[in-house]
């Protein structure tokens, strides 16, 4: 919205995403809004309703015929140029959007490390045990000798 | 704030043991201890100053034969530094004993030294030190663990009687339990938690799960009912159905 007031005073600048915004007048022209949702999607957009105040224009070609992105579903993840080139590619190749690839390829990365993620906790378990001695001693950082130089904890 | 003696005021100078962490240092029972709180309950309340002591800011506590000096931190806790019993025949001559003892500290101190120290007395060696910081750590963190088990039972408990997630904030994260006991299934347990937390505090949280078989955790990628929240993560296991039952009869407290 911060490009479209700057478009209206003259200021072009690059745009950092592919989606549109559009501000109508529904008082001058109440049927605006169907009006332009055709015109926008014989342009290519497709529009994705969110609320009933607010809505995301977004290109099909990115985002597929079907697809309707709510923004309150959306979140958005930084990631460097080649990555975000990997991402477009890996997209293109794979018929998926962007979003549906980097999903899919956390949900896969996550499920395939799950091994490791489970060792890691059972090493940091390894290391206490039943005692609450050894469960105050991992909360605190002092070492169940240290604790009974302190005074020691009751079991 | 109740004030806390030093551990080396009340091993050395008090002749008490340390007691054991459930026994916070400001609940210990003695008259000086009693004195000392009473007397700065009040922030605006009268106190007198040492005036022979000029390095720190230390206050008298005088009751009974007892005689001490306190002295209050950066965080408003206030400590009993210095203890002992006034001489028959003498009025303050536990003071004029400290302040010597602070003079010949101060005299060391300058031999070993640069710059020198412009004032009359070094009083380093009875403020608190590390273990004096140490035993406030463990007091709260055996304070936490309890709090943390009570927590972790109710929310079993509750989630077990009506076999929805229930949550609770506690420490800065929020922990989330959800229980599956249908009839003649297995008794499955969910538990996430929100914040970042460190790997010692979700270990033992996990521990402290009755029934849970430590190397069943498994990490999760959603709730059984809905997705991951923001910031959440979430550990599975099955609980056994014994430690159920028992979790429901039982009144669990510590």
């Amino acid at each position: 919205m911060v490009h479209l007031h700057g478009a209206v005073t003259g200021r072009h600048s690059q745009r950092p995403t592919r989606d549109v915004d559009v501000l109508l007048d529904i008082g001058v022209m109440p049927s605006s809004i169907k009006d332009a949702v055709r015109i926008l999607n014989g342009m290519g957009y497709r529009i994705a309703q969110a609320s009933s105040a607010c809505h995301r224009l977004v290109p099909m070609c990115t985002l597929g015929t079907d697809e309707e992105v709510p923004m309150a579903d959306t979140a958005v993840l930084k990631v460097d140029g080649s990555t975000h080139a990997l991402v477009a590619h890996g997209a293109t190749a794979l018929h998926m959007t962007h979003k549906e690839l980097v999903g899919a390829a956390v949900r896969e990365y996550l499920a395939n490390r799950r091994d490791t993620i489970n060792a890691r906790l059972r090493a940091v378990m390894a290391q206490i045990d039943d005692t609450e001695t050894s469960q105050v001693a991992a909360l605190t950082g002092l070492s169940p000798e240290r604790i009974a130089e302190l005074g020691g904890v009751p079991e | 704030m109740a004030v806390r003696p030093t551990l080396r005021c009340l091993t050395h100078e008090l002749g008490l043991k340390i007691p054991p962490a459930d026994i916070a240092l400001d609940e210990i029972d003695h008259p000086l201890l009693r004195k000392a709180s009473d007397q700065f309950a009040d922030p605006a309340g009268l106190r007198e100053r040492i005036l022979s002591i000029d390095d720190t800011v230390m206050f008298k506590i005088k009751v009974q034969r007892w005689r001490a000096a306190a002295w209050t931190d950066q965080d408003d806790q206030t400590w009993l530094v210095a203890a002992g019993q006034r001489e028959a025949g003498s009025r303050d001559d536990f003071y004029q004993a400290l302040a010597s003892a602070a003079r010949t500290a101060k005299t060391r101190y300058n031999s070993e030294h640069a710059p020198p120290l412009q004032t009359d007395t070094h009083t380093a060696a009875w403020l608190p030190n590390a273990d004096d910081r140490d035993r406030y750590i463990l007091e709260a963190g055996l304070r936490f663990r309890r709090q943390l088990k009570a927590t972790v039972l109710t929310l079993a408990r509750n989630s077990l009687l009506d076999g929805h997630e229930h949550t609770a904030e506690i420490g800065g994260a929020t922990i989330g339990i959800h229980i599956r006991a249908e009839d003649g299934h297995e008794t499955y347990v969910a538990l996430r938690i929100i914040g970042a937390v460190p790997d010692t505090l979700l270990a033992t949280v996990l521990i402290l799960v009755p029934g849970c078989d430590r190397d069943g955790w498994g990490y999760e990628l959603a709730m059984p009912d809905r997705e991951l929240a923001d910031n959440e993560q979430v550990w599975s296991n099955m609980m056994e159905p014994t430690a159920a039952a028992e979790l429901l009869d039982a009144e669990h407290t510590s």
